[in-house]
């Protein structure tokens, strides 16, 4: 027999621990691979918006998904050296050299890190297919069919597996670079016990740490900027490590205090259990840990999307108006005789149709698009801003059926019902206006705002801003504008909004087909930055021309003129809503799979480290049900305490993060809030099935006889 | 044979510091079977963790037929390891993954011997130390007598200068124990083995031919038998008591 020969048959008798960590390696790395080749597949990149908030947060989470599945191969790797510690020590003591044995091991974990890579990134490419087929059933108009194997997927894929084989390597050159013979072998049997000697104060200060950071990360930022117009930088962000600091205290403090207090008779039922876990409190708390935060991650991807969806759609809701389109009079587009024509042809019943004319005028406004060198927001009053639409009152209370008095020379803004002032965007910026082709100039007083959703586009603020002026006003500053700068609104009600969807499509292509060059321009476009710009022989990127298309109104396209159709913003905002809710979903579920592993995997090592603990209790007269109970006692922890903590961080800082966008609670908010304790509901209930495995796979380890 | 000279070895860091070993001058000699006793904490296994160099110390030798372990590298104290010293830990040690003819067989895997005369010297053993019908055996699947024999077996198949061997009693009922310390008493008759042990067991003790006793870090006293066992025993058992303070 050779030495080779010994370690194979070790291997072959050890073959369970070789398992555990083959299937870790493998199932973490389909975890990142499939979502890698879900997010860089073609057919995906394409149905994704580019840039935006909800690819960031995507991003985001799972990065922090991708910190969760590597801890747990380290933390794997880790058991599995555990596991040969005592091998490799007898072999040691026995003689052997240590860099034959290092060889051995290295030899060992990058074989198997290398070829459960690569099963991990098969497996991915699978499931990263079948999950985009899934996603194209669902969404067929918005989801091209995918490509099987996302090249640029398996790339990333192959770089997280280095990865993934770099920190097993650094852990088993560490683990060999022991020189202590007796540690090698007595590692199995280390414990990992914490402080003893903690007070109550080491909890409150705990507590503390963790409000004081959310606070001060999630609210006091916004509420600093909004007071000061000042922005504290990313590097606010950073007090969220002292969240994590409090959670780790007060982790470390239900491990480790427990005290005779009040209910001695408790105290002393629970004392074998209070042992075992202070013992190995320190592996188990920071496993507390990450399955906390983990699970933090889960519930904010689930909860991010569908809070934006209700929102966006808590929005439309408010609009009272069905459809809404406007374009310049200068363009060849869709009349009143067209669309009832048209509504007639798909028996959609219009009711309360009205038309309005705007008239876009320069103006003046505060140009916000720096900041200084300590961060504070700079402020540059400009006289001649950018353009901007006005209505006069009369035409106003016409379409809205509002009785508003506009004093000459003031003017009211149009606000939507999301809208709202920060640092960036003020209603009254606005305090001069000019008609450049007739050479009238006047001075005007902000007087308010005014709610009509309906005469509002998109954000409502810059180049988009509405205003109300006297009709005296309107009708001095209109003459001699060309008929470009005169934009018509048409607005009207359908009888049944859900029965006109394929009306609304109809209408949306021939609005589209009928779309002059002058129309096809991006949201930010504006006439006097591209004059400015032009006149410095610079280049205007925002004049270039979009695109839409008349087929699909689902395509996001940053169109100027983009109409407003309830139903088409309801169910297109349904899809984009779905397309990212999936991803969320996705990340979720790799943050949840984590979870589970994590805490199966040390529900198995406590498990393993107890049995002889056990078995003397047994010895001591200890019954199975008695031993079954320590075990539960124990294997609870691993639970209850991350999955009561990460829930209620979640409930208590999300609420926050709504409430701080805009200083209120809107409606969609409660209802969201609502779906989060529900969410909760639902991890904790996955938690106990985790659980329950995790319990009749131990009882199995523990209790060898049971049922005999 | 084997020479310790002031052996210091300190645990912990820094002003924590705790001296386990305080200057530990002892000889064993060729053939002799030795015990090592002592209150707990007196430094005993220290000692032989030391002499293997499992642990390192501070300052001191440790001379094996003239040859100070201290001063080799890490290469050159494996080689002694695997065949000069055999070593027996209380807790056997043996590889869960290899049959009792595989555990006896590892030193001379390491060695790098030839198949032939490894089996036929491990046979040889197995049946010294009457393990011999247990030899397809797991360890989960023998006593804790078998399988501290079966240590046994393993540390001298490379016919090591010496064996050391820390508690091998200590996890074993009084049949279990006479049994290992018999096995001692052949490798020590039969193959001329010279042995050091660290018990706590008087009665293991007397069967050796010399106790030396330690206290506080250092050799306090040491004791030879030379008449029959139950002799030594009471002998041995006046000394402890005097050591432990009772008289």
């Amino acid at each position: 027999m050779t030495l080779n020969k010994m370690f194979a048959k070790l291997r072959k008798y050890n073959k369970k621990n070789y398992y555990q960590l083959k299937f870790c390696i493998a199932f973490a790395v389909m975890l990142i691979a499939s979502f890698i080749s879900i997010v860089l597949n073609p057919a995906m990149q394409n149905a994704l918006p580019a840039g935006g908030d909800s690819r960031r947060m995507v991003y985001m989470i799972f990065a922090v998904a991708v910190i969760g599945c590597t801890i747990f191969i380290i933390y794997a790797a880790r058991l599995f050296l555990r596991y040969r510690s005592r091998e490799i020590g007898v072999f040691l003591a026995l003689g052997a050299e240590k860099k034959q044995l290092s060889r051995a091991l290295y030899g060992e974990l990058s074989q198997m890190g290398a070829v459960y890579s690569l099963v991990g990134i098969a497996l991915g490419s699978v499931l990263s297919y079948i999950a985009l087929k899934i996603f194209q059933a669902l969404f067929p108009f918005s989801i091209d069919a995918p490509a099987f194997l996302s090249i640029g997927g398996i790339a990333a894929s192959v770089l997280y597996s280095i990865l993934v084989i770099i920190c097993m390597m650094v852990l088993a050159v560490r683990f060999m670079r022991k020189t202590n013979i007796i540690d090698v072998l007595n590692e199995q049997r280390t414990n990992e016990s914490v402080k003893q000697d903690m007070t109550r104060r080491y909890v409150i200060i705990g507590v503390v740490c963790l409000v004081l950071g959310v606070l001060i990360a999630g609210v006091g930022a916004q509420v600093y900027m909004r007071v000061t117009k000042q922005s504290l930088g990313v590097w606010v962000n950073l007090f969220y490590l002292l969240s994590l600091f409090g959670l780790y205290r007060i982790l470390i403090y239900s491990i480790a205090v427990h005290k005779r207090g009040r209910n001695p008779q408790k105290y002393y039922k629970n004392l074998i259990s209070y042992g075992l876990l202070k013992f190995q409190g320190s592996s188990i708390v920071k496993n507390m840990l990450i399955v906390c935060l983990l699970i933090v991650c889960s519930l904010f991807a689930c909860m991010y999307s569908p809070s934006r969806y209700m929102s966006e759609r808590d929005g439309i809701n408010r609009n009272p108006v069905d459809y809404a389109m406007s374009y310049p009079l200068s363009a060849d587009e869709l009349e009143k005789a067209d669309i009832e024509s048209l509504a007639d042809q798909y028996d959609v019943g219009i009711s309360e149709y009205h038309e309005g004319e705007f008239i876009r005028l320069l103006g003046s406004g505060v140009n916000r698009d720096d900041v200084d060198e300590e961060g504070k927001l700079i402020e540059i009053y400009e006289k001649e801003h950018m353009y901007y639409s006005f209505i006069d009152a009369a035409s106003f209370n016409e379409i809205t059926g509002e009785n508003i008095k506009v004093e000459d020379g003031t003017y009211y803004m149009i606000r939507n019902s999301t809208m709202y002032e920060n640092q960036y965007n003020r209603y009254d910026d606005l305090d001069y206006v000019q008609n450049t082709y007739a050479g009238k100039e006047k001075e005007l007083e902000y007087a308010g705002t005014v709610e009509y959703t309906g005469l509002t586009t998109l954000t409502g603020f810059d180049g988009l801003a509405r205003y109300v002026i006297s009709d005296a006003d309107y009708a001095e500053l209109r003459q001699d504008l060309p008929e470009n700068m005169i934009v018509k609104n048409i607005l009207f009600n359908v009888e049944d909004l859900d029965a006109s969807y394929a009306f609304a499509r109809e209408l949306y292509k021939q609005y589209c087909s009928h779309a002059s060059e002058d129309m096809l321009k991006l949201t930010g476009y504006d006439e006097h930055q591209e004059e400015i710009t032009l006149a410095e022989d610079g280049y205007y990127g925002y004049a270039d021309p979009v695109t839409p298309n008349p087929e699909h109104s689902e395509e996001y396209c940053d169109w100027k003129y983009t109409p407003s159709f309830k139903i088409l913003s309801i169910n297109n905002g349904f899809i984009s809503f779905g397309i990212f809710y999936m991803l969320f979903v996705y990340v979720a579920v790799i943050c949840l799979a984590a979870v589970a592993i994590i805490s199966y995997t040390r529900c198995m090592t406590v498990a393993v480290k107890n049995k002889q603990v056990f078995e003397d209790v047994r010895k001591l007269g200890g019954n199975n049900d008695y031993i079954k109970k320590i075990l539960a006692d124990q294997l609870r922890r691993v639970y209850t305490l991350p999955t009561i903590l990460g829930n209620l961080l979640m409930l208590l800082w999300y609420p926050l993060m709504l409430w701080q966008n805009d200083g209120r609670f809107t409606q969609a908010e409660v209802r969201i809030v609502f779906v989060e304790a529900a969410l909760c509901a639902v991890i904790a209930l996955f938690q106990y099935v985790v659980y329950r495995i995790s319990m009749r796979q131990a009882k199995k380890v523990v209790i060898a006889d049971e049922g005999v | 044979m084997l020479e310790v000279k002031e052996l210091v070895k300190s645990y912990g860091t820094g002003k924590n510091q705790h001296q386990v070993l305080r200057g530990v001058d002892l000889t064993i000699h060729k053939g002799e079977f030795a015990a090592v006793m002592g209150p707990s904490g007196s430094g005993k296994t220290t000692l032989l963790d030391c002499i293997s160099r499992y642990k390192p110390f501070e300052s001191g030798e440790v001379l094996l037929n003239g040859k100070d372990l201290g001063k080799l590298n890490e290469k050159e104290m494996a080689k002694v390891r695997n065949e000069k010293i055999g070593f027996v830990f209380q807790d056997f040690m043996l590889l869960d993954g290899l049959t009792v003819f595989d555990n006896v067989c590892v030193p001379q895997v390491i060695k790098g011997e030839n198949y032939r005369s490894m089996e036929k010297r491990a046979s040889k053993l197995l049946k010294m130390f009457d393990i011999e019908k247990i030899k397809k055996k797991y360890p989960a699947e023998i006593s804790g007598g078998q399988k501290q024999r079966t240590a046994v077996a393993r540390a001298l198949i490379n016919d090591p200068l010496m064996i050391l061997a820390d508690e091998p009693t200590g996890n074993l009922d009084s049949r279990s124990s006479e049994a290992v310390i018999e096995a001692f008493i052949t490798a020590k008759k039969q193959l001329q083995a010279t042995i050091l042990m660290v018990t706590h067991d008087s009665l293991s003790a007397s069967y050796c031919d010399r106790v030396i006793l330690m206290r506080d870090g250092v050799v306090c006293d040491e004791l030879v038998r030379t008449g029959d066992r139950r002799t030594f025993f009471n002998e041995l058992m006046d000394v402890l008591r005097k050591l432990n303070g009772g008289e």
